[in-house]
C-alpha cells in the first residue's frame, strides 16, 4: 500500500470542487421559486447556501489542481466523496429553515432525497414554504439520475477518464461510446418523461380539486418523487393525500419506467422497441413482480382487511410496485403494514424492497439484471450436473445485446448482492440493537440501504441518533453500490498505514 | 440570384443559402422529427408494459379472491 501523494489530495479536492459548485447552482432553482412566491426568509436559506457552496467550491477550484489522470481508485474516492460532501452543504439551506430537529435531521432528509430513498425526519411538512419543497424534490430528481452525471453535462467537458466517475456512482453502463453523451442522453429521457408526467399529473390534480398553480407544483414534485424512485411528495400523508385513484395509476406508470435501465430506455426509444421482450432485466423484473404480488394479495386476502378484491388489489399492488421499484410513495399508513397485513404480504413487501429496480436506473436495491442473471448461473450449473463431464457449456443472457455469463461477471455479482444482504443485516441488527421490534426493524432496516423509503413508523425525528446514522450509512453505501465506498475506505487504509 | 444589384459574392452568401445548407437544414429538421417521433413511441411502450402488469396483477387478485372463496 503506497501512502497517497499531494496530487491526489489535489485531484480530488479540485473535483469535488466542481460538484459543490453544481449543488450551489442548483439550489438557485428553489431561491426562485421561494422569490416567486415572496417566501423571503426561505430566499435568504438558499442563498446562505448557495454563497457557502461557492466559496468552498471556488477555494477548492483555486488552491487545488487536476494534477493526476483520474484513475480508477481516484474516481470512486471522488465520487463517494462528492456525494457526502453533497450531503453536508445540501443539508445548510434545510437546516436553516427551522423545520428539523437538528443539523442531522437534515442531514438525514438530503441524504435521503439525494440516494432517491424516501425516509424524512422534517418536521411540519404541511406547512412547508414552496422552495424547500422544491429543494427537496429537485435533490430526489438530481439524485436519481446522478450527482456526477450532472457535473458530467454541465462542467466535466475535456476532462479525461470521468468514465470511473460515473462508475463510482453506480451506474455502469454507457449508452454511447462517449461518457459525456451518455450522461446527457439519460438528461434527455428524464427530461422527456418529466414534460409528459407533469402534463398528465397538472390535469389529475387539477380534477381533484386543487387550484392551477397548485396543481402544476404538486404535479411537478409528484413527476419528481415518482421517476427518481424517491417517493418524496410535498404532503406528510404522502399520496394518500389526494384519493384519487388516476394520480396513483399515472404515479405507478412513471416510477415503474423510472425503474428502467437508462440503457433499456435509449434502446426502446432508439433502436428496438421490442428489447423490452427480450431483456432479461425486464423478464427478472416482471417474474419478480408477479410472484410478490401473488404473496401480497394472498396475504391481503385471506386477512379480510379490505372490503372488496379491487380495494385490496389496489392498496395491495400500489405499495408492492412502490416497493419493488424502490420508490416508497404509499397509499397506507405506515402501522399498517405489521398492524393488519399480515405476515404474508408484509414478507412479500420486503422480499420486493430487497430485490429493487434495474441497474443503471434511478432505484436501489440488488436490481433485477443481478438476480436474472444468478438465476441463469443457477440453470446453468443443474444443466452442467445432469449432463455428460465432457459437455461444453456457455451460457449466455439478453441484456441490450447477446452477452456471454463468465464467471468474472458471476463473482462480481455475488459480491455485490453479498454486500447488499450484509449491509440489510447490519442495519436491522443495529435497531434491534436499540430497543426496536425484530420485524419493524427488518422493514426500516432494508428500506433504508435497498433507496426504498417505506416506512412502518420506526423513522422519526426521535429516534436514536446513532439509528439516523446508520440508515445515512445505509443510504449512502446503497446507492453507491459499495464499490466507491470500498475504495474510499481503502484510500483511508492507505493514508493511514501507507508506505512513502 | 444576387440580392440587389451591384451587392458582392460574400453579401450574397450572408442573405441567401446555398442549396446545400437548406438540404442540411431540412434534413436535420427531418432527424430531429425522427427522434421526437422514436422517443413518444418508446414511451408508449414502455407505458403499455406498466399496463400490462397491472392487468396481470388484477388477474391474480381475482384469482385468489375466486380460488379462496370457493367452500369444498
Amino acid at each position: 500500500m503506497f501512502k497517497p501523494i499531494r496530487a491526489d489530495y489535489s485531484t480530488i479536492g479540485f473535483y469535488s470542487g466542481k460538484i459543490v459548485i453544481g449543488i450551489g447552482l442548483l439550489m438557485l432553482i428553489p431561491a426562485f421559486t421561494s422569490c416567486l412566491f415572496g417566501e423571503w426568509l426561505a430566499v435568504l436559506d438558499f442563498m446562505t447556501g448557495f454563497s457557502l457552496c461557492f466559496i468552498i467550491g471556488l477555494g477548492l477550484q483555486i488552491f487545488t489542481s487536476p494534477q493526476k489522470e483520474i484513475n480508477w481508485m481516484l474516481g470512486m474516492v471522488i465520487a463517494s466523496v462528492s456525494w457526502f460532501v453533497s450531503t453536508c452543504i445540501g443539508a445548510v439551506p434545510s437546516w436553516l429553515s427551522g423545520q428539523y430537529g437538528s443539523y442531522l435531521d437534515a442531514c438525514f432528509d438530503v441524504m435521503s432525497g439525494y440516494t432517491t430513498t424516501g425516509l424524512i425526519l422534517i418536521q411540519n411538512l404541511n406547512h412547508t414554504s414552496n422552495g424547500l419543497n422544491m429543494w427537496r424534490h429537485l435533490l430526489s430528481y438530481v439524485g436519481g439520475q446522478g450527482i456526477i452525471v450532472v457535473a458530467l453535462t454541465f462542467s466535466m467537458k475535456g476532462f479525461a477518464n470521468t468514465y470511473s466517475l460515473y462508475v463510482g456512482e453506480g451506474k455502469d453502463e454507457r449508452l454511447l461510446p462517449n461518457v459525456i453523451h451518455t450522461a446527457r442522453i439519460i438528461w434527455i429521457i428524464s427530461l422527456a418523461y418529466m414534460g409528459i408526467g407533469t402534463f398528465f399529473l397538472t390535469f389529475a390534480i387539477r380534477l381533484a380539486g386543487m387550484s392551477w398553480t397548485r396543481s402544476f407544483l404538486h404535479s411537478l414534485w409528484l413527476f419528481m418523487g415518482a421517476w427518481s424512485t424517491g417517493g418524496f411528495t410535498p404532503m406528510s400523508q404522502n399520496l394518500m393525500y389526494y384519493h384519487s385513484s388516476v394520480i396513483e395509476i399515472i404515479t405507478l406508470v412513471i416510477f415503474v419506467a423510472g425503474s428502467l435501465n437508462f440503457a433499456l430506455h435509449f434502446t426502446v426509444w432508439h433502436i428496438n422497441p421490442k428489447e423490452i421482450l427480450d431483456n432479461l432485466e425486464i423478464v427478472s423484473f416482471t417474474c419478480t413482480v408477479l410472484i410478490t404480488s401473488a404473496f401480497v394479495l394472498l396475504g391481503l386476502e385471506r386477512s379480510g382487511i379490505y372490503p372488496t378484491v379491487l380495494s385490496s388489489w389496489r392498496r395491495g399492488f400500489y405499495q408492492l410496485v412502490s416497493a419493488h421499484t424502490t420508490t416508497g410513495n404509499m397509499t397506507i399508513y405506515g402501522t399498517t403494514w405489521i398492524g393488519n397485513w399480515g405476515f404474508i404480504s408484509y414478507s412479500g413487501i420486503i422480499i420486493a424492497m430487497a430485490i429493487g429496480g434495474s441497474a443503471c436506473s434511478t432505484a436501489g436495491g440488488f436490481k433485477n439484471l443481478r438476480i436474472g442473471v444468478i438465476f441463469a448461473a443457477l440453470v446453468e450449473d443443474i444443466r452442467r450436473l445432469i449432463s455428460p463431464e465432457s459437455s461444453v457449456f456457455v451460457q449466455r443472457f439478453h441484456h441490450i445485446k447477446d452477452q456471454v455469463l463468465t464467471d468474472k461477471y458471476i463473482r462480481m455479482i455475488m459480491l455485490i448482492v453479498l454486500s447488499y444482504i450484509g449491509l440489510y443485516a447490519a442495519s436491522t441488527f443495529i435497531a434491534v440493537a436499540e430497543g426496536y421490534p425484530f420485524l419493524e426493524a427488518v422493514f426500516e432496516g432494508i428500506s433504508a440501504a435497498s433507496n426504498t423509503g417505506l416506512t412502518c413508523g420506526l423513522t422519526s425525528p426521535s429516534m436514536p441518533s446513532l439509528i439516523k446514522i446508520v440508515y445515512i450509512f445505509a443510504m449512502w453505501a446503497g446507492r453507491l453500490e459499495f464499490m466507491a465506498l470500498f475504495a474510499l475506505f481503502g484510500f483511508i487504509g492507505c493514508i493511514i498505514w501507507g508506505r512513502k | 440570384m444576387p440580392l440587389f444589384s451591384g451587392a458582392t459574392n460574400h453579401e450574397n452568401r450572408i442573405y441567401f443559402r446555398t442549396k446545400k445548407q437548406e438540404g442540411q437544414d431540412i434534413m436535420r429538421i427531418q432527424m430531429v422529427k425522427i427522434n421526437i417521433l422514436n422517443s413518444l413511441r418508446g414511451m408508449i411502450v414502455e407505458c403499455l408494459y406498466s399496463i400490462i402488469l397491472i392487468l396481470l396483477t388484477l388477474f391474480i387478485a381475482f384469482f385468489f379472491h375466486i380460488a379462496l372463496s370457493i367452500n369444498v
